[in-house]
């Protein structure tokens, strides 16, 4: 009994002590209140003067960039177009380092603040859904006043309206990132096997496609696979309801969000449609023939392209399908953004937003998809003419990647996204596989709807 | 007289003193060693327990106390924090583990137990998966178990059965992981075995033979009570390796298909790493910490008493 109540005293004593120990400064968190989006007032400097001066290079400095591209041809022309840059501005020196992919850079960057801004880089490669979550910690420096002050608002408006939205952060109303390349959903079809009877315009059609298709070939008329914006994209795409709604309570019990779960449940049951657990299993089944056309990220296209060109088959890209009452399709802004890191020296910071401008503008954005097949971020590329080279060599792109680009939304900006994302893709995921029966389904949606709105309660 | 007695307390008196002296000299040379246990063991021990009670985000600098918000976090979201599930998982898996790794690793140990080039052979083929690193293994594993292009639904609809969802499948996704650190570990419990069961005098043998024992008599009465101390090593050493588990979950299903392989250290990770909060993550690592002290206890108290340490 002694021995106890002298453990219990200790362990009451170490964790009184770790309470009161250290003496960390407040935290800086960002306490504005909340002023909304408007694209066109992002840069309305009225009232504001901004010293041009404090966003200057006036001496040398290094800019030390990370980028996630692990490929030669990615990685090559980064460091071309930083050779290019350095030649232009000697006062400016580009250390361009890969480093990993996002996730990896995330992880690093977090082990630089650990250790005090030690090895932070100036800027680097982000994707779209941790820009906000990295603004909400202040990790990362607002643009708005770079913008400015290198008179850049006219460049920065031919950026895609869904790219910007995505990277302004509701609290303080201020750009995070400048859009890179953008990474959004198409669907691959096999022309060949399917004629002039592509992808359908809306989810009716759809449907009816699918099962006309399957019946005639035998085959999957198309594939999706549990890539957590799949069921985001597809909900969106035929109901125009966002399922996280509000962000404060999911809208999951919506009927008609139900009706579409259970409608692509039937088509699987059906064998029109297929659900995959990842992309790999979608081309591998494409390049096969056992499906005639699959849903991916304008990521895959290349890949798309290189797997099919000696199969014998021509390829086409189509957009997709919206529901009744629904204007279009949505595809919503994903992809590789350009950050800087706040706890750099300023004339760092200002050298690392040239470089991220130069690398962003319009006839590098447009090489970049030219070299990559990433889709650009900027309205006129296409416009210009910049992308004849492209599309000559792919003409099957040639009306859906402006398309895409001009139709393009910000996702939903509440942090619990990305998890609310994989909680409805695992849960219709697991109904499609019959891992739960029709019977079930009204209280494991019930479920799935109750994780959601935790998460979404969690944040708030 | 007086003189002699005088000095043999001083002689006793420079023996304590020296004897003193000499613990002193002892505790400095341990010092350095004690220094870096605290610096690298308990004060992260210590930080984390502060860290409980902070807003500590990992992509900010400053942090503030924030009381036993966490704790309440932890007490009162118990229903959606995935905390008791992920305790749920972390146990199931040990204790399947453990258990099929030992006794799978004993009865190879039995059935390779014959010192011949043929048997040297088969022990390295078994053991030879113990080299492989766990992510290559588990990254190997995923074509494996690939729904429809896998070597192992190949074979199951070759021979007439459906295909498995071996990892988007909440009723499978756990199994499979156990099968991959089965194949991965049980080589590793063999060998240890095998130098146990070598290490056995011979002369238990022969007499239990000159009395009449069969194999199995031999094997239930001597060979698996003086195998004892060795179970009772790898049974605490793979309990705390297995409570664990990380990468292999992580590669292989990412704690998913809804939860139904998300262990311990994977709700921290993701604490951590993918939703930054330390001062979550803190108080579920406590809890974790006390919960593995007081069961590796348990179970070496335990064993103290089962195991037989004659041989």
């Amino acid at each position: 009994m002694k021995k106890l109540l002298a453990l219990i005293l200790a362990l009451v004593m170490v964790l009184s002590m770790a309470a009161c120990a250290g003496n960390p400064d407040e935290s800086k968190g960002n306490d504005g209140e909340s002023t909304g989006v408007d694209i066109g007032n992002i840069f309305n400097t009225e009232g504001n003067s901004i010293d041009k001066s404090l966003y200057q290079v006036t001496e040398e400095v290094e800019v030390l960039f990370w980028h996630s591209f692990s490929d030669s041809t990615r990685s090559e022309w980064l460091q071309k177009k930083a050779d290019e840059f350095m030649a232009k501005n000697p006062l400016i020196k580009i250390d361009v380092q890969y480093i990993g992919n996002y996730k990896t850079i995330a992880t690093q960057i977090a082990g630089c603040i650990a250790a005090d801004g030690q090895g932070l880089p100036a800027m680097s490669i982000m994707n779209a859904a941790r820009i906000l979550a990295f603004a909400s910690t202040g990790v990362t420096e607002p643009l708005n006043n770079y913008v400015i002050a290198n008179d850049d608002v006219d460049a920065f408006g031919d950026f895609y309206d869904g790219m910007i939205d995505a990277n302004v952060y509701e609290e303080d109303g201020q750009v995070y990132a400048l859009p890179f390349s953008i990474s959004t959903f198409l669907f691959f079809c096999n022309k060949t096997a399917l004629g002039d009877d592509l992808m359908p315009e809306t989810w009716e059609e759809f449907k009816s496609w699918a099962l006309r298709i399957h019946d005639k070939t035998g085959k999957v008329a198309c594939g999706f696979s549990t890539e957590q914006n799949n069921m985001y994209h597809l909900i969106m795409s035929v109901t125009g309801i966002d399922p996280l709604n509000d962000g404060v309570t999911s809208a999951l019990d919506d009927e008609r969000i139900v009706k579409v779960v259970k409608e692509l449940k039937e088509l699987i049951d059906a064998g029109a449609v297929a659900m995959v657990d990842g992309e790999d299993d979608l081309r591998l089944n494409f390049q096969a023939g056992e499906y005639l056309s699959y849903y991916s990220t304008t990521n895959n296209t290349t890949t798309a392209y290189e797997c099919t060109k000696d199969l014998g088959f021509e390829m086409a890209t189509a957009v997709g399908f919206h529901g009744e009452g629904v204007e279009k399709p949505a595809y919503t802004a994903s992809g590789a953004n350009l950050v800087i890191y706040e706890d750099n020296d300023q004339q760092v910071k200002n050298a690392a937003y040239l470089f991220a401008m130069y690398l962003c503008n319009v006839e590098n954005n447009a090489d970049w998809a030219t070299q990559s097949l990433a889709l650009p971020s900027h309205k006129s590329a296409a416009e210009k003419g910049l992308l004849n080279e492209l599309f000559t060599k792919y003409p099957a792109i040639k009306d859906t990647f402006p398309a895409l680009g001009e139709g393009m939304v910000s996702k939903h900006k509440s942090p619990a996204l990305n998890d609310a994302l994989k909680v409805i893709t695992q849960y219709s995921y697991q109904y499609f596989k019959g891992g739960f029966s029709e019977e079930e389904f009204d209280s494991q949606w019930a479920l799935c709807k109750k994780e959601v709105d935790a998460l979404l309660a969690d944040v708030q | 007289m007086e003189k002699q007695m005088v000095s043999a307390s001083a002689q006793k008196s420079r023996r304590i003193s020296g004897k003193k002296l000499r613990r002193i000299q002892e505790f400095l040379c341990t010092v350095p060693a004690l220094f870096f246990v605290i610096l690298l063991n308990h004060y992260p021990l210590v930080q984390m327990i502060n860290y409980s009670f902070t807003d500590k985000n990992l992509m900010k600098k400053t942090y503030k106390y924030v009381g036993l918000k966490n704790w309440k976090w932890l007490f009162t979201t118990l229903e959606t924090n995935h905390v008791l599930n992920a305790f749920k998982v972390t146990i199931i898996y040990t204790v399947i583990h453990v258990v099929t790794i030992i006794v799978g690793g004993l009865l190879l140990a039995f059935l390779f137990n014959k010192m011949t080039k043929a048997f040297s052979v088969m022990r390295t083929i078994v053991f030879m998966p113990h080299y492989i690193g766990m992510s290559t293994a588990a990254v190997v594993f995923i074509w494996m178990y690939n729904e429809n292009f896998g070597i192992l639904n190949y074979f199951l609809t070759c021979l007439g059965f459906d295909r498995i969802p071996w990892l988007s499948s909440t009723q499978y996704a756990l199994i499979s992981i156990l099968i991959v650190t089965f194949w991965k570990s049980v080589g590793f419990e063999m060998l240890i075995y095998l130098s146990a069961m070598q290490g056995i005098s011979k002369d238990y043998y022969e007499a239990a033979r000159l009395d009449g024992a069969n194999s199995f008599q031999i094997a239930r009465k001597i060979t698996l009570p003086l195998l004892g101390p060795t179970t009772a090593y790898l049974v605490v050493t793979r309990f705390i390796g297995s409570m664990k588990v990380y990468n292999v979950v992580d590669i292989l299903t990412g704690g998913g298909p809804l939860r139904s392989t998300q262990v311990v250290v994977h709700l921290l990770y993701d604490l951590t790493f993918n939703k930054y909060n330390v001062g979550r993550s803190s108080v579920v690592s406590i809890v974790f910490f006390f919960f593995l002290l007081a069961v590796t206890a348990a179970t070496m108290k335990w064993s103290d008493k089962k195991t037989n340490y004659d041989a």
